[in-house]
């Protein structure tokens, strides 16, 4: 076999695997819903497809959608543009770095719920599944870009300061290109918990066109299918997310050549 | 002239130097000899102002170039994002600059590496991309901190040849820490041999042969004897 053939082999296997994965997923779920035997528990596929096809003949799905994922994406922004700037400043100044160190220990240990209670007291239905979102996902991000801050070559900075490299320069020619690897790994674990603590907080606020809402309502008309329904079109916007950072992934390793040997 | 007067330097408990002075004329080469751990590098980067010390330095004022033991190259950057990182902020006219660099890239001769990232070069192309880096710095002091210590003999050999000649083009107060007599005595203009504890000045000595005649140092063999005794003494202290 040549070499060529043997590459189409191998990448015709790695997409079978996930293929794979997913028929057993869908066939686990057929026995599970033919052993149930109710539809209102769990519906069988078929019945969610068709559910689902509904939904997306429908435009209120859309907008639904499109809200949830501009607050999904502004919420993980501001908190993305956050932990950068912190991390990079306790990079910078090791003060700094202790000062915020316990504020983020403690943004990591608040339940999500308390976030979520709280907000609802304080912002309306709209802003607050994007306050939860960013007290959510900040302390991950900060946790994730202080390490990667931390990995950057102590000899490099060294060089860097006494050249008296300027900050700015050293910021985005030093700190952010040895960063990148880890700033989008950061980036890709993060995105699809920003995506479930957004609709868990939509849910609870009653945000209008937002899946969270979608979702409740369905609850409350007892619609199984449909809830699994927005549950297939929350997991496709996270596969999609996925596939979205690796390809933002590629074009970062092909950049930055990383080579140890600095 | 760069000028060291009393300086002072602890870590922790330890007294690094206490009351040290030293003096290097404007265009010498001075190297420093002696144990690993005596306070060579401490002293550089003292000079360089990358440690908080006690004591007075003079002609360092404008920054220094500094030529590490490794090449210490940002791996993301091209070899000429390198040195435009490093010293673009110090020059006022950026089209001199870029004239610079290519003239020291020329010099060493890796004028094809400009675009070449760190990770796809050699140990040598690497050093040598350090090296332009260095003399693209417009401070008149030099500081190189055993700039051969991981490199191959051929290597070695090449790049003490560069720095002879770019020092040859662009003179500079050098401050060089080695371990090797042989460099020393191919580039140095006085060599100082440091140890003790707190650090001293054990001996020193001056090679009065230009830099492109060291073949034929006339009392090579009374130098190299005075260095090794200086450095022999130290150990058995």
């Amino acid at each position: 076999m040549s070499a060529a053939a043997k590459k189409r082999t191998k990448r015709l296997l790695s997409a079978l695997y996930p293929l794979g994965a997913a028929a057993f997923i869908v066939a686990l779920w057929a026995i599970t819903a033919a052993a149930v035997g109710e539809e209102l528990l769990v519906p069988s596929v078929g019945a969610t497809f068709r559910g689902l096809f509904a939904m997306l003949g429908e435009g209120a799905t859309y907008a639904a959608i499109g809200g949830t994922v501009l607050r999904a994406l502004e919420g993980f922004a501001a908190a993305l543009a956050a932990a950068l700037a912190f991390a990079l400043l306790a990079a910078a100044f090791a003060p700094l770095k202790k000062t915020f160190a316990p504020f983020a220990a403690i943004m990591r240990s608040v339940p999500t719920m308390s976030v979520i209670m709280l907000a609802l007291l304080w912002a309306s239905s709209s802003v607050m599944p994007l306050i939860v979102t960013f007290m959510t996902v900040f302390p991950v991000l900060y946790s994730a870009l202080i390490a990667a801050a931390d990995s950057v070559d102590g000899k490099l900075i060294e060089m860097a300061r006494i050249y008296r490299v300027p900050l700015k320069k050293r910021v985005f020619s030093l700190y952010l290109p040895c960063m990148a690897p880890q700033i989008v790994e950061g980036v890709r674990s993060t995105l699809s918990l920003t995506l479930k603590v957004t609709i868990a907080a939509e849910v609870l606020a009653q945000t209008r066109d937002s899946i969270g809402v979608g979702m409740m309502q369905s609850q409350s008309f007892l619609q199984t299918d449909r809830i699994l329904g927005w549950t297939v079109i929350a997991i496709v916007l996270g596969a999609l997310a996925e596939l979205l950072v690796t390809a933002i992934a590629a074009v970062v390793r092909k950049l930055y050549v990383v080579d140890k040997r600095s | 002239m760069l000028s060291i007067r009393d300086l002072e330097l602890s870590y922790r408990e330890r007294k690094v130097f206490d009351g040290f002075d030293l003096d290097v004329a404007d265009g010498e080469v001075l190297c420093l000899l002696g144990a690993s751990g005596c306070g060579k590098t401490s002293l550089l980067n003292c000079i360089a102002g990358a440690l908080q010390y006690r004591g007075d330095i003079r002609g360092a004022e404008r920054g220094v170039a500094y030529l590490f033991q490794e090449p210490r190259l940002v791996p993301a950057l091209t070899a000429r994002q390198n040195v435009v990182f490093a010293v673009s902020h110090l020059w006022q006219d950026k089209s001199a600059l870029d004239a610079k660099i290519d003239e020291a890239f020329a010099r060493l001769g890796i004028d094809g590496l400009q675009d070449r990232y760190p990770g796809k070069m050699s140990g040598g192309q690497a050093a040598r991309v350090a090296l332009a880096r260095a003399f693209c710095h417009p401070s008149d002091v030099l500081l190189m901190d055993e700039p051969f210590g991981s490199l191959d003999i051929a290597v070695k050999m090449s790049l003490v040849d560069y720095i002879s000649d770019m020092l040859a083009a662009s003179p500079r107060t050098v401050v060089m820490v080695s371990h090797g007599i042989e460099e020393c005595f191919a580039l140095a203009d006085k060599i100082v041999v440091l140890g003790g504890d707190p650090c001293r000045i054990l001996a020193k000595t001056e090679i009065e042969e230009p830099r492109s005649d060291r073949e034929h140092i006339a009392d090579k063999d009374v130098k190299t004897r005075l260095i090794k005794d200086a450095l022999l003494s130290n150990a058995s202290d």
